[in-house]
């Protein structure tokens, strides 16, 4: 059972009845050669603190769009965007940085670790852009998540040095880096071996039991089973959006 | 150290390459300022200690003899600060191998009872000068080059032709005394003794050194003081021959090295303009490369100041390892070149220095520059957006629309080459930032090569006035139906010219001043000047009072022009001359030439028919001839108790004269070479990162079939076409290069802007070079490129 370390408590977000993650009316409209596109079209979308919602779609239909919404890498067209009640769509690039380090992490389907850096100091990184814990515990905390992810062999190896489902699992500890209280992945299994794969979801299974809220973005329909919620997008709307019934790591 | 600051550890580290690039390209800037300014700085301040430590006069009086008694009077002339009496003797040095060198024998009563152009003990420190008895001779060490050993006896011959013998006592630092190296005669020193033994006078002067109270450097004020004691001089009873004034209160090198430090002080900035352009490109491409990493720093919360704060410390590390590097080497290097232009100009180097002003502009090249450079390409870059970062996934972007006229010729062409064409023009930023590096290494290379070409044109103009192949000065006169038939007989000899050459003054319209000047006279049928007229015409043979007036007159005479009617003292006599023509002649010349014809002249002075000095042409003009003849016409004219002065050989001359301008020659070739490095480290820098850039299309390529020879071969393509483009343009904007570079040299250093010259030397020797630089800068991005698998290749991120 994953326990995250430096935490107060493994008790979801306060979001005083107020949907964790909100999206209102949500328009994305590309400007391409050949004329308009619409990414995303008139999107709403509530997620509950705790929650593990799977964006499932097909190639080009507007899942990851949809996650660079909530995480403020991409902006609307039109509509609102809120998370931890912070309106994302008003917020300017720098404070956005900062605020995405503290509020939420990220886990992309390549990696994206930093070359140059060891694993240990990859997951240091975050709380040094965010000053997050003190600069004396910052060590401790990346070598315990790493702990946790069952990596403490590989700390000061570089990336290249370790297979691709170890490097994701690096990549997940470096978003629990800065304890945020949502994880957003996108296509995070989709670089990785079945078995691997399993042991990915299995960790976002224990992060959710922890009270993380997790949104992840995935081609698998099998592995989006696993989740407590999936949302079918095609075209840019959301045309279904259900609950998955009881998860696994869920607590009766 | 934190994860931020190790990754600023891990980039400066990991890309050796580039850290390698980056660190030059400052290392260039910072060593070419703090080279020249560490010369100039140290030159200007030890050359000047030294010669002012001398007590120099700053104005030289020939007369006729003077004695004592006329010569303490001058002591009161208001503004006199010091007066010495010298007189001399004129010999010439035998050398060993026959040779005979000009050397003037200045008696003076003691070395240490000098008060004005002190001598100097010859090593800096060394408690007192030689003791200089009888019959001994004290030389400068600026010719310890010709191996004289203290004792060793010198045989000197004296103008009525004796030769006497002179013990060397030993050597002396005379630094108010241009050496031998750029003048060609000897000054040295013997006591009065002697001198009246050589058959001078020590009871009388010669000539006065006058050194003024105050303004040394105020030519103005030294030029009253002077004539003030001239007119003293007169009053007295003697006669004043000639003023001499250079550069008053500095070395004689000064205004020489003034020039020379100002264009190389230009040159280095240059240089530091281009390392800019370099460090503009390599950021970008840093920057570029580095663009997903700082998407996924803002993904995890990084922000635009953090990430900044990052780049500026790791571009201003290369900054702190260049300074460390190129701060000591500039000066260690500055302090070798100084040691031999010292010894070359005769000054003491004084205590090494690191002048702080020079710290300062070094370390504004390499801290201040870069990051200004980099300031742009880096806010931009910092400031992009994570989905921006993220977004450039696949094959990379930047293709170019192909025109239809490429796909018409493409036959011509094959692929390799088309696609190597086509890359060129892929990032067009990096393209200009890249040929402008190179236009401009090119057109400085260029320009410098055509500041040679204008040196030798200069010298040729100077030449035209004496194109005789051998001169020989007498001490006296010697009618020409005498001295001509005799060397006209020496085999190998075609013709010679009989000359006058005579001290004179012109006389200002008011008749308050008059100006130093010399007269030159050839006959009127001369064959050897072939003046350069810039108005007016040259001599006629029926000219009677007829002159033409050159440059160096009108400078100090502005007033005069064509058609005008000035009067001259010449020999104490006052005569009319007509101006009929305005030369032009290259340099610095001092007393001004003024030419009038032979008959007249001789006439005017009364003595007709009698020449100073024979120019003499051979009939093969080649050195070793020319030398051969000199040697026999030397023979000839110590047969024949021809009192010779100087035998003086056109090569010879033009040796001692481009020995002088080869100093600042040289240092420009350095100057020139720095920039073609700079241009060839910018294209390596563009290549290599032009390869990385496109590894995932090199990888494709490679999957297709491309063999290791079509992959180098599309690198190596591009970068000769990027090559020969800043060749071509490097061409054009050498051109107003060159024009400045003439015309600021000429000011500096001849006193008037030289001929501009465009020669193709520069344009070919530096298409050569362009060859050797794009291909030796694309050769090692180019073998990298090769030797990437497609395996590699297409896992690039």
């Amino acid at each position: 059972m994953l326990t995250l370390p430096f935490t107060k408590n493994g008790k979801p977000a306060e979001n005083n009845g107020y949907p964790l993650i909100s999206l209102r009316e949500v328009d994305k409209l590309y400007k391409t050669a050949v004329g308009d596109f619409p990414a995303l079209v008139n999107v709403d979308l509530d997620i509950k603190a705790g929650e593990f919602v799977s964006v499932i779609g097909k190639s080009g239909s507007g899942k990851t769009t949809l996650l660079n919404m909530i995480t403020g890498i991409d902006r609307p067209s039109e509509g609102e965007v809120w998370v931890n009640q912070t309106a994302v769509h008003e917020l300017g690039e720098n404070k956005m940085a900062r605020w995405r380090g503290n509020n939420l992490g990220i886990v992309f389907q390549f990696f994206q670790l930093l070359p140059m850096l060891s694993v240990v100091e990859n997951i240091m990184l975050p709380m040094d852009f965010c000053s997050a814990f003190p600069k004396n515990e910052r060590k401790e905390r990346a070598l315990e998540l790493l702990e946790e992810m069952e990596l403490a062999d590989h700390a000061y190896k570089l990336p290249s040095a370790l297979s691709g489902g170890q490097q994701q699992r690096v990549a997940i500890a470096r978003a629990l880096a800065n304890n945020p209280p949502v994880i957003i992945a996108d296509e995070p299994t989709g670089n990785l071996d079945s078995k691997t794969a399993e042991r990915v979801f299995g960790l976002f299974n224990e992060l959710v039991a922890q009270g993380k809220t997790i949104i992840i973005v995935t081609h698998d329909r099998e592995m989006a089973k696993r989740a407590s919620r999936v949302a079918l997008i095609s075209d840019g709307e959301i045309v279904s959006d259900k609950p998955n019934g009881v998860h696994k790591g869920e607590k009766a | 150290m934190s994860s931020r600051w190790k990754k600023v550890w891990a980039d400066f580290w990991a890309n050796k390459t580039r850290t390698f690039l980056m660190i030059l390209t400052v290392i260039v800037g910072v060593f070419a300022v703090g080279f020249n300014n560490n010369i100039g700085l140290q030159m200007n301040r030890d050359m000047d200690a030294d010669f002012l430590s001398a007590n120099p006069s700053e104005s030289t009086v020939y007369v006729s003899p003077v004695d004592d008694d006329l010569l303490v009077t001058l002591e009161d002339v208001p503004g006199v600060g010091a007066i010495e009496g010298r007189s001399d003797v004129a010999g010439q040095l035998l050398l060993d191998d026959g040779k005979k060198v000009v050397i003037s024998l200045d008696g003076i009563k003691d070395p240490d009872q000098i008060h004005v152009n002190l001598l100097k003990p010859e090593v800096s420190g060394e408690a007192s000068l030689p003791a200089l008895g009888n019959k001994e001779i004290l030389l400068d060490r600026s010719i310890k080059s010709f191996g004289f050993e203290v004792g060793d006896m010198l045989n000197i011959e004296l103008a009525n032709g004796k030769i006497r013998e002179l013990r060397v006592a030993g050597y002396i630092h005379d630094v108010t005394t241009i050496p031998y190296n750029m003048m060609g005669s000897i000054t040295a020193y013997v006591n009065t003794d002697t001198l009246e033994w050589l058959g001078g006078s020590s009871a009388y002067y010669s000539k006065i050194l006058v050194s003024v109270s105050e303004n040394p450097t105020d030519s103005q004020h030294v030029s009253d003081v002077t004539q003030a004691v001239a007119d003293r001089l007169e009053k007295g009873g003697a006669s004043v021959y000639f003023i001499q004034i250079f550069n008053p209160g500095h070395h004689f090198g000064w205004e020489v090295t003034q020039g020379v430090i100002v264009v190389l002080g230009v040159l280095s900035w240059m240089t530091v303009f281009l390392s800019a352009f370099l460090i503009v490109n390599t950021i970008n491409s840093l920057m570029a490369q580095h663009s997903k990493q700082i998407g996924i720093m803002k993904a995890i919360g990084g922000q635009t100041h953090q990430i900044m704060t990052m780049y500026i410390v790791l571009i201003l590390s290369f900054g702190v390892v260049a300074f460390a590097l190129a701060t000591p080497l500039a000066a260690y290097l500055a302090k070798m070149v100084l040691v031999g232009m010292a010894g070359w100009l005769n000054f003491e180097v004084g205590a090494f220095t690191i002048f702080p002003q020079t710290v300062v502009q070094q370390a504004i090249v390499a801290f201040i520059i870069p990051l200004l450079a980099a300031l742009l390409p880096l806010w931009n870059t910092a400031r992009i957006t994570v989905r921006e970062a993220l977004s450039d996934y696949g094959l990379g972007n930047g293709g170019v629309k192909q025109p239809k006229k490429q796909t018409k010729d493409s036959r011509f062409l094959s692929r390799p080459v088309r696609i190597s064409i086509r890359n060129t023009f892929r990032r067009k930023v990096r393209l200009v930032l890249t040929l402008s590096t190179l236009v401009l290494a090119g057109a400085i290379f260029v320009a410098v090569m055509n500041l040679f070409g204008t040196f030798d044109k200069t010298m040729q103009d100077v030449e035209k006035y004496f194109l005789a192949d051998i001169n020989i000065s007498f001490n006296r006169a010697y009618r020409y139906e005498k001295v001509a038939p005799m060397v006209e007989a020496v085999p190998g000899v075609q013709r010679a010219e009989g000359w006058m050459m005579l001290g004179g003054e012109i006389i200002s319209a008011d008749e308050t001043t008059a100006n130093e000047l010399a007269f030159v006279a050839p006959p009127a049928d001369s064959t050897l000047i072939e003046p350069i007229l810039t108005d007016g015409r040259w001599l006629l043979p029926e000219d009677e009072n007829a002159i033409v007036i050159g440059n160096h007159l009108l400078s100090v005479r502005p007033d005069l022009k064509v058609g005008d009617t000035t009067k001259m003292n010449i020999l104490e006599r006052e005569s009319e001359w007509i101006i009929v023509g305005i030369y032009r002649m290259p340099g610095n010349v001092v007393p001004p030439l003024v030419y009038a014809n032979y008959e007249y002249l001789s006439r005017l002075i009364n003595a007709p028919g009698e020449v100073y000095s024979l120019r003499i042409i051979t009939e093969t003009h080649n050195d070793a001839s020319v030398k051969e003849i000199a040697s026999q016409l030397q023979t000839l004219m110590d047969a024949n108790n021809i009192q010779v002065g100087n035998i003086q050989l056109a090569s010879e001359w033009r040796l001692q004269q481009t020995q002088q301008t080869d100093v600042l020659v040289y240092f420009m070739l350095v100057m020139a070479i720095l920039t073609a490095v700079v241009g060839g480290l910018g294209l390596m820098s563009t290549m290599s990162i032009n390869t990385l850039e496109r590894t995932r299309e090199i990888g494709v390529m490679r999957a297709i079939g491309a063999s290791n020879f079509d992959i180098q071969k599309i690198v190596l393509v591009e970068g000769l076409f990027i090559g020969l483009l800043s060749w071509m343009a490097g061409i054009a904007f050498s051109i107003p290069i060159t024009s400045a570079l003439t015309y600021g040299v000429g000011v500096a250093i001849f006193k008037s802007p030289l001929p501009f010259t465009f020669g193709m030397d520069g344009i070919l020797l530096w298409l050569f070079l362009t060859i050797i630089i794009a291909t030796f800068a694309s050769a090692l991005p180019a073998r990298r490129a090769s030797r990437l698998t497609v395996r590699d290749t297409l896992a690039y991120e």
